[in-house]
């Protein structure tokens, strides 16, 4: 420590893992993503097919579509919840931060099945819809966008509130008394104050979600009813019911591609660390 | 209103995150063949069906032998990358850092059809080290960043204490950073280890046949059997085992916090008591510190310029400065934690520039005391003797000795946590004075504590310093610190040495305007040199203040900067005017009870501030009152125009 190590030799240790990662994940990834490319005239065919066929940009959009409307509303739901835990005195935040970690304790395959029951014609959520007489007959909740939109939602949610609450912890409490002091509203002191302060978890939390979002497979398979097709469904059908690796690789090309350009966009603008920081 | 909304939109929100959880259990208990809630009747039979059946825990098995393999790899893979990362900067970390986080990134879609592209054309589809493989991808970035995360909420000022107290680079980290980032590998590894256990889409390719994840049957049994209710029983089961592994850890935490309030077993012997006190030999006796030519540059900067010092054996050496004047990077270039960039430090006369730290025998209390906050307070002195390998009677007989030196016998079992902070600030005295260090360094040791007690501790540390002759370099910003405890003092101002001497020398002549500002109060008055007569000149001040002064060798026409300490001003009567006094008005008066401080204007440019001891029978002047004020020409300093303000 007197002396910094040479270079080489503080590098050391991330040897194996770099290795690793370069044969398990680095290698495959590329191989497979090279399958997209292979045959010459018929690879161009083959982009050509996802760019002029519209199931694959219907299926594309669908797939933004879900993650931008999932990343709102979680966020939507997830403000409040962070502001509640930010400003409770702690014994009360810790127990709501349980509540809020719940989800965690069982699987995503689990929550997904829940749901199923919960959502459909005959559920619990369709009698007390009925019973409060929001609704005159049961409604269509699951198998269709709405509970795919719910399942991911219920997914996704405890992510975007830690995000969100990280930064808010971390937003100095007197700086709210002292514009309250200086003759701000509590709504102008939160308006004015901690909501500017919280935009960076905000950006954090969105851009999470957002690129985790892009990726779903379990919960749009089981909720959709097959009304629903994600890009990640689609190249899951390719290779297991198609068999066509070529097209499989050529969406997956499409799929990284576009999470990383959202990712590196995101990186331009905010840390990286930052978006982690909580996990 | 808003807050109303915020609590209605907070409740919703929770109710929905629990409502799965809320609904599952009782559902898991059903009597019925298809699912409805609330569910009709009880009966165990979905836990049977999936407790009794030999596919379902088969598949827990390999659910289970993955998962510890997956999260075993990911830990010996994460740990020291995460260490390494958190530690060195090199160019590329940042994409290194990226590549590292893919696979959080990357659609879990794409890493599964890869390894099973992979993995079928080495024919391991089906094996659990192809799942585990796979799933230790995944769960690597979390182990890294939680890794990460606790390195940086570790303060490098225990890795620094431990050097210093001649622990070696790999003892450092063994017994102080692995100890206080296990609670970081620890969470990373959890993440990891679920992670491995929830994934279901790497197991949709890779499980085979022969190698059934438990999130494989279940996607099975959901897929194919519409609403199999034995997949309740699973995620009930699922939720108890989280709890009780959450409540483990909650017990095992209580219990360590317990423990370390226990008497550790070996404070047994006692019997060599006061030998810390007596034994004069063993490098007891303080060395002497030399710096010549010290530079450090970082970049363009250069933070401390060629210091050339001296601290003589025993002595108390003082570096005073205001913040961020390089006193800090001079010490920690002494405790060789920085690498000077030019010029040599010896100790006892022999160079240890190019020695890492635990090898010089220096011993440092630090700002913040850097206690181990793992360790007992006796673990904390005991640390320097343990790292050079002292038998276990010797350890407890040093240490009780240096706790009485500090007045802390008895404390030894407590956590440094449960000490005040005086309390704190003499264990690390004693766990830098433990091993007979050679030299004592102390950065701002008392900046933390209150008034009272600083001057309690000030006191202290002389006693100590004049019992056990040793060498102190002492580092504060606080003069009258400085004053109150050193043999000489050595100022320090822009990374240069502005002037050494004892307390007395630096008060009495200082050597420019920065001194006479720094040490004490003085007051500046910048003139020109109008006449000279013999070993006196006149100065006429930019006020247009005729002053006289002694200044052997000044030229007319020189400009001079004039100080003039405030106890050294008279206050006259105004008719002393005509005995050459200058009149002046008093601006302000503020009573400090040892002294009254007045302000007053000579000139339409100058005002002079001067002191009064407050005796019975003086009484202070009123403010708009007119009176003279004067001085001993003696008193006057001339300086040099100093570009260092005070």
């Amino acid at each position: 420590m007197s002396v910094r190590p040479p270079l080489l030799r503080g590098l050391v240790p991330l040897v194996p893992l770099l290795l690793f990662l370069t044969v398990f994940f680095i290698y495959p990834v590329s191989r497979m993503l090279l399958l997209g490319f292979s045959g010459g005239a018929s690879a161009f065919a083959r982009y050509h097919e996802l760019w002029a066929t519209g199931l694959y940009r219907h299926v594309l959009a669908e797939t933004f579509r879900i993650s931008v409307t999932v990343t709102v509303a979680c966020l939507l739901l997830g403000y409040p919840v962070a502001y509640t835990l930010a400003t409770a005195p702690p014994r009360r935040a810790n127990l709501l931060l349980i509540l809020v970690i719940t989800p965690f304790w069982i699987s995503v395959l689990a929550r997904s099945f829940t749901w199923m029951v919960l959502l459909q014609r005959a559920g619990v959520v369709n009698q007390l819809l009925l019973a409060l007489h929001v609704v005159r007959a049961p409604v269509p909740l699951v198998y269709n966008l709405l509970g795919v939109y719910i399942g991911m939602v219920h997914i996704l949610l405890p992510f975007m509130i830690l995000s969100l609450y990280a930064v808010m912890r971390g937003i100095d409490p007197s700086l709210l008394r002292a514009a309250g002091n200086l003759g701000a509203s509590e709504w102008q002191a939160f308006r004015r104050v901690f909501f500017p302060l919280s935009l960076p978890g905000v950006a954090a939390g969105s851009l999470m979600l957002f690129v985790v979002g892009l990726g779903f497979f379990i919960t749009p398979a089981l909720l959709g009813g097959g009304k629903v097709t994600t890009v990640a469904m689609l190249i899951e059908a390719y290779i297991h019911q198609a068999f066509d690796w070529g097209l499989a690789s050529a969406l997956a090309l499409v799929l990284l591609v576009a999470t990383v350009l959202v990712f590196v966009a995101y990186n331009r603008v905010l840390n990286l660390d930052r978006m982690f920081g909580i996990r | 209103m808003w807050r109303a909304a915020t609590t209605t939109v907070t409740t919703f929100s929770l109710f929905f995150l629990v409502l799965p959880m809320l609904a599952l259990i009782p559902m898991s208990f059903s009597s019925e063949h298809w699912l409805s809630f609330p569910p009709s009747g009880f009966s165990l039979e979905w836990y049977r069906g999936f407790l009794g059946d030999r596919d379902w825990m088969e598949s827990v098995l390999t659910s289970l032998k993955v998962a510890v393999v997956a999260t075993a790899l990911a830990c010996a893979l994460g740990t020291p990358a995460g260490v390494a990362l958190a530690r060195h900067r090199f160019p590329g970390k940042d994409l290194l850092y990226s590549l590292i986080l893919a696979p959080i990134i990357v659609p879990i879609m794409i890493i599964a059809i890869s390894s099973y592209l992979m993995f079928s054309s080495l024919r391991l589809v089906g094996s659990i080290p192809a799942l585990a493989i796979t799933h230790a991808v995944l769960g690597v970035p979390y182990v890294v960043i939680n890794v990460m995360a606790a390195m940086r909420s570790l303060d490098i000022q225990l890795e620094r204490a431990a050097r210093s107290l001649g622990a070696t680079a790999w003892q450092t980290f063994w017994k102080v950073t692995a100890r206080l980032i296990q609670a970081g590998i620890l969470a990373g590894a959890l993440f990891a280890f679920i992670t491995s256990l929830d994934e279901a889409v790497v197991a949709l390719f890779l499980s085979g046949t022969s190698a059934v994840t438990l999130p494989r049957m279940m996607w099975d049994a959901i897929t194919q059997d519409e609403l199999n209710p034995t997949v309740t029983a699973i995620a009930s089961l699922q939720m108890g085992m989280a709890v009780i592994v959450l409540a483990g850890v909650e017990i095992l935490r209580t219990q360590q916090a317990r423990r370390a309030g226990r008497p550790r077993p070996d404070e047994a012997a006692r019997e060599a008591g006061g030998r810390f006190l007596h034994t004069g030999a063993a490098g007891r006796e303080g060395a002497a510190l030399r710096l010549a030519d010290v530079t450090k540059r970082f970049g363009a900067v250069t933070a401390v310029d060629r210091v050339s010092l001296e601290a003589r054996p025993g002595e108390f050496l003082t570096l005073l400065g205001p913040s961020g004047s390089g006193k800090t990077t001079i010490l920690n270039m002494i405790a060789g934690f920085e690498a000077p960039t030019a010029g040599e430090i010896l100790l006892g006369g022999s160079p240890v520039t190019a020695k890492p730290p635990n090898q010089r025998e220096m011993g440092m209390v630090f700002q913040n005391y850097a206690l181990f906050p793992h360790m007992t307070v006796f673990e904390n002195i005991a640390f320097p003797l343990r790292v050079r390998r002292a038998s276990g009677a010797d350890v407890a007989a040093r240490v009780e000795d240096a706790l009485r030196l500090v007045r802390l016998e008895g404390y030894g079992v407590r956590s440094p946590r449960q000490l005040s902070g005086g309390q704190q600030q003499r264990v690390a005295l004693a766990r830098a004075l433990v091993f007979n260090p050679r030299l004592l360094l102390m950065d701002e040791p008392l900046a933390a504590l209150d008034k009272h007690l600083r001057e309690n501790m000030q006191i202290e540390l002389r006693r100590l310093h004049e019992h056990l002759h040793i060498t102190i370099l002492f580092v504060t910003h606080d003069q009258a610190e400085a004053m109150t405890m050193s043999d000489r003092i050595a100022v320090i101002n822009h990374g240069r040495v502005e002037q050494v001497g004892t307390p007395a020398e630096l008060y009495e002549a200082p050597a420019n305007a920065f001194i006479a500002g720094f040490i004490g109060e003085s007051n500046f008055l910048d003139g020109t040199v109008t006449a000279v007569n013999g070993p006196e000149a006149s100065v006429e001040s930019a006020g247009g203040l005729r002053l006289i002064v002694s200044s052997a060798g000044a030229n007319v026409g020189q400009r001079l900067r004039i100080a003039i300490r405030p106890e050294a001003i008279h206050l006259l009567p105004e008719s002393a005017v005509n005995a050459g006094a200058i009149p002046a008005e008093i601006e302000e008066v503020i009573y400090l009870g040892d002294v009254i401080k007045c302000a007053a204007r000579v000139s339409a440019h100058d005002t002079l501030v001067l002191k009064q001891a407050n005796r019975r029978g003086v009484r202070p002047p009123e403010v708009g009152s007119r009176v003279c004020v004067g001085w001993a020409i003696e008193d006057v300093r001339v300086l040099p125009p100093s570009a260092g303000e005070g």
